[in-house]
């Protein structure tokens, strides 16, 4: 693929650049400016996505072609340029979280804070930087607001007391005694009774209420009430207090009571006050925990959770438009809402009215002040809003960064709230980080369910050879589920061999699914062509080069010639295939092997090896992700299924990969980090322990090849009996696969496996069918054949899966028979 | 399109008519020997030995089945034979008079 016209020299290639242009952060690429002695001295930006424009609001068009040091004056000669330099130099990338950036750019100051990452691009840097002045000016805010906090307390005067239960008589300090103003009192003791007339008589059953619960409980209380002081005026306090213990009983009380009247006076500016920090913080909160949100439910937890560091959501629910009808998918942080009540406003339609619904119609912000305002707007919603304590509420719409509103945000309180223009400011910025947070979840879902339908698609085998058997699997990583890049394919190749291979491209997702598509589909081409496995590997690499993310691609290829009985084999940087012959002896095909494809060198890959295949041997080729555990030597895996396959080699294929994936995979201890591809061939032939053999989907054909079993099982002196019932039990099988598996397509075939097990034949047969028993009335015409298979074998067992549908049938034998 | 080795066998009394088939019987050969049982069945009794045969599959069964219908039907297995086992699991001994040799059966 040649470089862009905007590349300015430097390999862009078109996909490369999509994928920048996609992402919301500026991403720039600068190429390095040398002195005549070959020092750095600038940098050039010869390419940036579509993303934002710069700090001094100049579009791409404007910055590509020109030099740092022109562009950002501040910048030349600089630090940061410098850094670039080392990066350029070093290979090492440069990560500056918090940058300062000061300039004066066309007679206009300009400044903010930004993080920067810059990594090594050919002869240059890629520069990945994001605007924080937001966040950075919100931090200093908060950083402000905290230390005059700190200010306030040491000034605010306190009042302490104590209580002694046994003598009723409470001790006040000065600063009480000034509280309740009192007459200054060189003792400051009077009685529980005394005191007790002072407090509000509306207050009185809550203050008493949070002190016996902290006698009862031994944990401190903080109860806001109003006192009648000695001079018949009322004042506003917050008394805090807790327990006295001596020997493990509580024997007092101790506290504080702070006049918080001018609080109360000014309680409405304080809540914006309060919600400005609350936000500032629950903003930083927020950037960081949705960095890499994999869900919907962990966003809204984490918006819960920022809220609730500071004790203050009651409630955050979060609502997005399902994609293709009018009903809003809500998502409740953990809060007070009750369970059931989640459960039913699940799935909301857009014409029932409730608080998210309302803000996604209208696309304006919905403030719920108290809970008078709450019934007033959402009277039909009256019996869910008594059920709850929820006092007030605030919803904001969420917006696509297109502008187009998709969900709704609510975050509610437990008490009445005063708004203000600040608040709603804050409550909007959070809308759009989880805006963010959301849209970049969406876009991951889709990226991965592209990569999991590619690779899908392009795993479908479909092999009719009448000579061997081929079937796979693949299985992506358990810790991710996410598609990697693992790949296999079967070709039967016009001369009646059959070409196999499995591959591993690096990385994940997408990119490594549509690399490994490309490479699957140049090597069936190349199979076809090439003289041999090791001439394969040799064109696929050319072709690697120029593929993007092909390098350090490892593949195994096998050519199998059932006429010569052998396999020509190659392997470009990948475990070896395993080989396993019908008597039974295993080994690993360790010819042929060279480096993975893409890399540069001039040296020249050895030829293919190749290898005695005798009728009825079994290939097992597998991608590392099969052998490979942390911690553990290759060579330990290895083993690990050189000795699972010993023990099972003669199994059907689809039982033998079952078992392979029992032992290798399916085991707490060897869970897969990896994604696996296993490709199993067996060829056509009978030996002592296993008798396979193809057939076309011809009726004709099942008498064909029941002679062939009925020579087999008395070539292996299986008595009359059992091998009659056997006979039959297979031979429903068959018929059935003709009947129902063909797909009245009669170059489709049924494959035959019958393996002699200690005590017992295992049997399969397989199709290229999806029939199901007892799905649509299948067994209508043949119910008596199922019938036959279970009344003459001890199990029957039929499965479904992307190749087709597998009968496998178990006889146990008395040891006299076998 | 061959159908699976077999042969059939008529011997005719008067009061009845005895076919004895050697060999297999699946989807394959049904038909032929359906239409062949259903011409020597139309009108008389008919009783099929089937005690040299080989192999009798679920298609073999269905016919007997269709047959038992349309005509007065005894069979003949060897006792302990595959065919008498898939005979009695498809529970098809337990709708036609069977026998376990051609020597009951006396249609002269």
């Amino acid at each position: 693929m040649a470089a862009g016209a905007d590349g300015r020299g430097f390999d862009l290639d078109e996909r490369f650049r999509q994928a920048l242009d996609s992402i919301l952060d500026l991403v720039v690429v600068e190429r390095a400016i040398r002195d005549a002695t070959g020092a750095i001295v600038d940098f050039e930006i010869v390419w940036m996505n579509t993303a934002p424009v710069d700090a001094a609001g100049r579009s791409r068009d404007q910055l590509i072609g020109r030099r740092i040091s022109e562009l950002y004056p501040s910048l030349a000669g600089g630090e940061l340029v410098a850094g670039y330099a080392r990066v350029v130099e070093t290979w090492e990338p440069l990560v500056v979280p918090v940058m300062p950036y000061e300039d004066v750019i066309d007679g206009r100051p300009v400044s903010g804070f930004y993080t920067v990452q810059a990594t090594k691009f050919e002869d240059g840097v890629l520069i990945a930087s994001r605007d924080i002045t937001q966040l950075e000016t919100s931090r200093l805010e908060l950083e402000v607001a905290l230390r005059e906090l700190e200010a306030a307390q040491r000034l605010a005067g306190l009042g302490t007391w104590r209580v002694d239960l046994a003598t009723q008589l409470v001790t006040l300090s000065g600063e009480s005694q000034r509280i309740f103003a009192l007459a200054p009192d060189a003792s400051g003791a009077m009685s529980m009774t005394d005191l007790a007339k002072m407090i509000h008589p509306a207050d009185f059953p809550g203050l008493t209420r949070a002190f016996e619960q902290a006698i009862a409980t031994g944990i401190p209380a903080v109860f806001e009430h109003r006192v009648i002081r000695a001079d018949g005026s009322v004042l506003h306090v917050r008394s805090y207090t807790e327990p006295v213990l001596s020997g493990g009983d509580v024997v007092g009380l101790s506290g504080t009571t702070q006049d918080i009247s001018d609080t109360v006076a000014s309680r409405a500016a304080l809540d914006a006050e309060h919600v400005r920090r609350v936000s500032a913080e629950a903003l930083a909160d927020l950037a960081s925990a949705l960095n890499g949100a994999r869900s919907a439910q962990v966003i809204i937890d984490a918006v819960h959770e920022s809220g609730n560091r500071v004790g203050t959501y009651a409630a955050a629910f979060v609502g997005i438009l399902e994609p293709d009808e009018p009903i809003l998918r809500q998502y409740f942080g953990a809060g007070i809402l009750p369970r059931e009540m989640q459960a039913r406003y699940m799935r909301t339609p857009l014409d029932v009215d409730t608080y998210l619904t309302r803000a996604v119609n209208t696309g304006e912000p919905l403030f719920l002040l108290d809970r008078a305002a709450q019934l007033r707007e959402f009277p039909a919603l009256a019996k869910d809003i008594e059920s709850t304590t929820l006092e007030s509420a605030a919803v904001v719409p969420l917006r696509r960064a297109s502008g187009g509103v998709f969900g709704a945000l609510a975050i509610g309180w437990q008490r009445s709230h005063g708004y203000d223009a600040a608040t709603a400011a804050a409550l909007t910025d959070m809308a759009v980080v989880v805006a963010r947070a959301i849209e970049q979840l969406e876009l991951l879902e889709l990226e991965r369910s592209i990569a999991r339908a590619l690779q899908l698609g392009l795993l479908a085998l479909d092999v009719r050879s009448t000579q061997a058997i081929v079937r796979a699997r693949y299985q992506s990583s358990d810790a991710t589920m996410e598609i990697g890049g693992d790949w296999y394919d079967a070709v039967e190749l016009d001369d009646g061999r059959i070409a196999v291979a499995v591959g591993d491209v690096v990385g994940r997702g997408l990119s490594a699914a549509t690399t490994m598509g490309q490479l699957r589909a140049a090597l069936g081409v190349t199979a076809m062509q090439a003289d041999d496995a090791a001439d394969a590997i040799t064109i696929l690499d050319q072709y690697a080069k120029h593929v993007p993310g092909a390098s350090c691609t490892t593949v195994a290829f096998a050519v199998i010639d059932p006429a010569s009985a052998t396999v020509s084999h190659a392997s470009a940087g990948h475990p070896p295939p395993l080989l396993v012959t019908p008597d039974g002896t295993v080994k690993y095909l360790e010819g042929g092997r060279s480096w993975p494809l893409g890399i540069d060198t001039p040296r020249r890959r050895p030829p293919a090896a190749t290898e005695a295949l005798p009728p009825g041997a079994l290939l097992l080729l597998f991608t590392d992700g099969l052998v490979e555990r942390r911690g553990e030597s290759l060579d330990v895996g290895l083993e690990r299924l050189r000795s699972i396959v010993a023990e099972h080699w003669n199994l059907p294929l689809r039982r033998l990969k079952q078992a392979i994936f029992r032992g290798m995979v399916d085991k707490a201890e060897l869970v897969a980090t990896d994604d696996i591809a296993l490709v199993a061939v067996r060829t056509v032939g009978a030996s002592p322990s296993l008798f396979v053999d193809i057939v076309h989907s011809i009726p004709s054909e099942a008498k064909t090849t029941r002679h062939r079993l009925r020579a087999w099982l008395e070539g292996i002196g299986m008595a009359p009996e059992p091998r009659d019932a056997l006979l039959l039990a297979v031979g429903e099988a068959v018929a059935n696969a003709i009947d129902h598996g063909s797909q009245r397509d009669e170059s489709l075939t049924v494959k035959i496996e019958v393996a002699r097990r200690a005590g017992q034949i295992v049997a399969s047969v397989s199709d290229s069918g999806r029939w199901l028993p007892g799905i649509g009335g299948f067994f209508a015409g043949r119910g008596r054949g199922h019938l036959l298979m279970q009344g003459l074998t001890d199990d029957v067992g039929i499965e479904t899966d992307q190749q087709g549908t597998i009968v496998t049938l178990e006889m146990s034998l008395p040891s006299e028979s076998q | 399109m061959t159908g699976a080795p077999h042969e059939l066998h008529i011997e005719d009394g008067p009061n009845g008519t005895l076919a004895r088939i050697t060999g297999e019987i699946d989807q394959s050969n049904a038909a032929v020997i359906d239409a062949a049982l259903r011409e020597y069945g139309r009108k008389r009794p008919l009783a099929v030995d089937l005690s040299a045969a080989e192999y009798l599959d679920s298609a073999g069964i269905a016919m007997f089945e269709a047959l038992r219908h349309d005509t007065a039907l005894r069979l003949v297995v060897a006792p302990g034979s595959i065919v008498s086992r898939a005979l009695a699991i498809a529970g098809l001994d337990q709708l036609v008079t069977t026998s376990q040799s051609a020597d009951e059966i006396d249609f002269t």
